[in-house]
Parts: structure tokens; sequence; C-alpha cells
């Protein structure tokens, strides 16, 4: 969008700051790619997770047929929209045979 | 344009429902298992790592970035259509729609990585770019 007018920093700072709380509707859109494991690099992290871990992606289909929606805990809707797909298994497959694998401990 | 006009434009976002393009992955080992972050924040859960996506990025390539930032991970895209598709809806900041400052506003210190305990040193990405200015739907442009 074209101002016509440059606004000086503080300017800009001021909207944003007037601006950033303003509650609106927002719609996630996401896009998920498959990746095969390459290394961990846990230094790379930046603070947003509270735990990760290796899952066995049947026991995750397993649980979403059984509409048990936790891993224990609760299970977030894309996982299990992205398991309900068709060839998902097929994917895992095809991923896997490129990975390499991680000696780290699984849930299951 | 004055500054009645930006007032104008920012009253028409707070009206409009606003299009939050994510990028995340499904990462599979050696071994056929999947990677998985557990995180409290916003109430996601257990879900596969993803996030915003910033403008100077290509979804491919947040999705890089958000492998290391979210479970710590080095991976390889593979040559495959990726899934997209509408996810749900919900009430936020506006602010919230800048993935920088998405980042900015939680900061785990420790996490249970693979197994192990973690101790996180900073959020880098965090701390330069709370002030950013925000991204609108309208001026990300194609995301995929």
């Amino acid at each position: 969008m074209e101002l016509g007018f440059k606004p000086s920093e503080p300017e800009v700072l001021e909207v944003f700051d007037a601006t950033r709380s303003m509650l609106v509707t927002w719609l996630q859109s996401p896009t998920y790619h498959l990746a095969a494991f390459r290394s961990h690099v846990p230094h790379e992290m930046t603070g947003e997770t509270d735990e990760a871990a290796w899952v066995n992606p049947l026991e995750i289909i397993k649980r979403a047929g059984e509409g048990v929606m936790t891993l224990p805990r609760k299970m977030h809707g894309d996982v299990v929209r992205v398991a309900a797909m068709s060839g998902f298994m097929k994917m895992i497959e095809m991923a896997s045979a490129s990975a390499q694998s991680s000696d780290r401990p699984g849930l299951w | 344009m004055s500054i009645q006009s930006v007032a104008r434009g920012l009253g028409r976002l707070a009206s409009e429902t606003q299009i939050r393009p994510v990028s995340g992955l499904i990462i599979v080992d050696g071994r056929g298992r999947v990677a998985m972050a557990y995180q409290e924040y916003a109430n996601q859960g257990w879900c596969f790592p993803k996030g915003g996506i910033d403008h100077t990025e290509t979804s491919a390539e947040a999705a890089v970035r958000e492998a290391r930032e979210e479970i710590g991970l080095e991976v390889e895209l593979l040559a495959m259509e990726p899934l997209s598709f509408t996810g749900r809806a919900f009430h936020d900041s506006l602010g919230f729609g800048s993935p920088r400052v998405a980042r900015s506003v939680i900061h785990k210190p420790v996490c249970r990585y693979f197994g192990e305990r973690h101790e996180e040193r900073v959020n880098r990405r965090a701390i330069p770019s709370a002030r950013e200015p925000m991204t609108s739907s309208s001026e990300l442009g194609p995301w995929s």
C-alpha cells in the first residue's frame, strides 16, 4: 500500500503498537510439506515448544479413528486431518526410505 | 494519504477475516516415526511443527526454518505436492498475524527434547523483532 508520505520510525511504531492488540478473526491456512529427518539441532530452537517427540504414525491413525483426540495430551486438529488423508502412510514410507534414523526414543 | 484514511483502513482490517498462511512439516525418520511438538501456547497441544510465513520467504523456506526453531531438527524437504487446506478460525490480536510478534510473546526456557531435558539459551529472533510492523494478508501475496 502506498501511503503517499513517509512516516517517521516513531510514527510507524506508534501505529503498530496501537493496532497490534486489535482483535480480529484469523483463519489459518496451513500447508504441510513432507520432509526427511537429517540431524538433531536443539541449539536452533527458539523456545516455542514444551516437548518434542518421535511418534508412531499408526498410533495417530488408530487414535484418530477411535475419535481419541489425545496423545495422551490434546492432539491438534490438523494432525488428525492430515493422518486421515488417503495415502498418508505411503507418504511416511516414502519419506522414511530417504531419511536418517534418529537414535532418540519415541513416545511408543 | 491522511491519518484519517489510515485509520479507516485499519477499521476495515478489523472487520474482515484475516488469512494467516501457515507452513508446517511432516518430518519422518528412518524408522518411520513422525516428529511432533507439544505446545501449550494457544492451546495447540501435540502438533506437527508449523508457523506463520514471513513475508520475505516461501512456504518451503518457512517450513525448513520452523523445523529448526520449533523442534530442533535439520530436514530435507521431499519433492512432493504439499498438503493444503483451510484450518480453523480463531480470534486474536492483529499483532498475532505477524509471525515475528507471535514468536516474541512466548519463550520456554526449558523443554523436553526427544526424551532429554533441553535448556533454551535465548529466543534470538524475538528480541530485535518484537516491534517490527505486522504483515497483513493482502500484503503477503502467494504463499505456496
